[in-house]
């Protein structure tokens, strides 16, 4: 079963998501950009070396967040969740969000069991955010800055399209002229400046949004 | 060097100390923890990742030379250990107070 999905800002929600079908008799096999595919519970994944075989009444998925310096850091993070009865499904080892799945039922059904350490996933989290938000806004800046853009131009993008004769052509040679010039006529009226600022917003949304989460959390640890 | 900045030690951090007086790798001291504590203390992996990595930041524990490059061995500093008996000092002398009130 393959199904598709934008992952929420809330690694908590992200979990509850892909539990809610591992409940239904699913297993998670593998994640590809916001591809899920999910195997009946019966299917056997191929092993990995050291991986022991799984018990089907374990299944769980729990999301870290986390970075490391060299390869050798995160084999070493990987083994020991291993050896604590959680296998890697995904994540890079450079910086990125990590899924495990509960293999053994002697694991505890968390991965992180106080709030100070599900502060500190949050606190992670919004790292990994901040770090693409200032590529972000830097690109951002560097194209307002260097693509001159009018309000006015928005209003009006047929304007935008410079093809001599384009609005008078017609079948194959119409549509062919116009989609290609469509990106150009995007980035000429402003509409793509508009797209790179609301993601650099929405950039900026989701690291405030795991900041005050991990304050909230923070707040409650004695 | 002023050890009580460090102290009152959290229950998990305290068996983490005393669980790698001997050199240990991460789910040792965690099957350690849980013994100690005789199962009232159950730390989750990614919480004990973090107090790891935590506590070795703390200079309290240190890596040790290891067999296996992929399970890396820690081990209670001398720091950790001085901090360790301040904290049962403190504890035996909250007992001792205890015991004498018959609470």
């Amino acid at each position: 079963m393959i199904k598709y999905h934008i992952p929420p800002i809330d690694l908590e929600k992200e979990e509850n998501w892909i539990n809610n079908y591992i409940r239904h008799g699913w297993r998670l096999k593998r994640i590809r950009f916001f591809k899920y595919e999910f195997t009946p519970k019966k299917t056997d994944i191929p092993l990995k070396p050291g991986e022991i075989e799984p018990d089907e009444d374990a299944f769980l998925i729990r999301c870290d967040a986390r970075s490391f310096k060299t390869k050798a850091d995160f084999q070493e993070y990987i083994t020991f969740l291993l050896d604590a009865g959680w296998r890697h499904v995904k994540g890079d080892w450079r910086q990125d969000i990590h899924y495990f799945e509960r293999i053994s039922p002697n694991a505890s059904e968390e991965l992180f069991s106080d709030d100070a350490s599900k502060s500190a996933r949050y606190m992670r989290q919004a790292k990994i955010w901040l770090a693409s938000f200032f590529v972000i806004a830097a690109f951002s800046c560097s194209y307002f800055l260097t693509i001159p853009y009018h309000l006015q131009d928005l209003l009006n993008i047929k304007a935008q399209y410079l093809t001599p004769g384009l609005w008078e052509m017609e079948g194959i040679s119409f549509w062919s002229a116009l989609l290609f010039e469509t990106p150009f006529a995007l980035v000429r009226s402003g509409a793509f400046n508009l797209l790179i600022l609301a993601f650099t917003l929405l950039t900026l949304g989701r690291l405030l949004y795991c900041l005050a989460k991990a304050y909230t959390l923070s707040r409650k640890v004695k | 060097m002023n050890r009580n900045k460090y102290l009152p030690l959290t229950e998990t951090t305290f068996y983490i100390l005393t669980a790698l007086l001997v050199p240990g790798h991460g789910y040792a001291v965690m099957q350690e923890v849980e013994n100690l504590s005789s199962g009232k203390v159950r730390v989750a992996a990614g919480t004990m990742y973090g107090a790891l990595e935590n506590l070795q930041s703390q200079g309290l524990i240190a890596p040790v030379p290891g067999p296996d490059k992929r399970r890396k061995l820690y081990q209670t500093t001398s720091l950790g250990r001085e901090v360790l008996h301040s904290e049962a000092e403190r504890l035996r002398y909250l007992a001792g107070v205890a015991d004498r009130l018959k609470l």
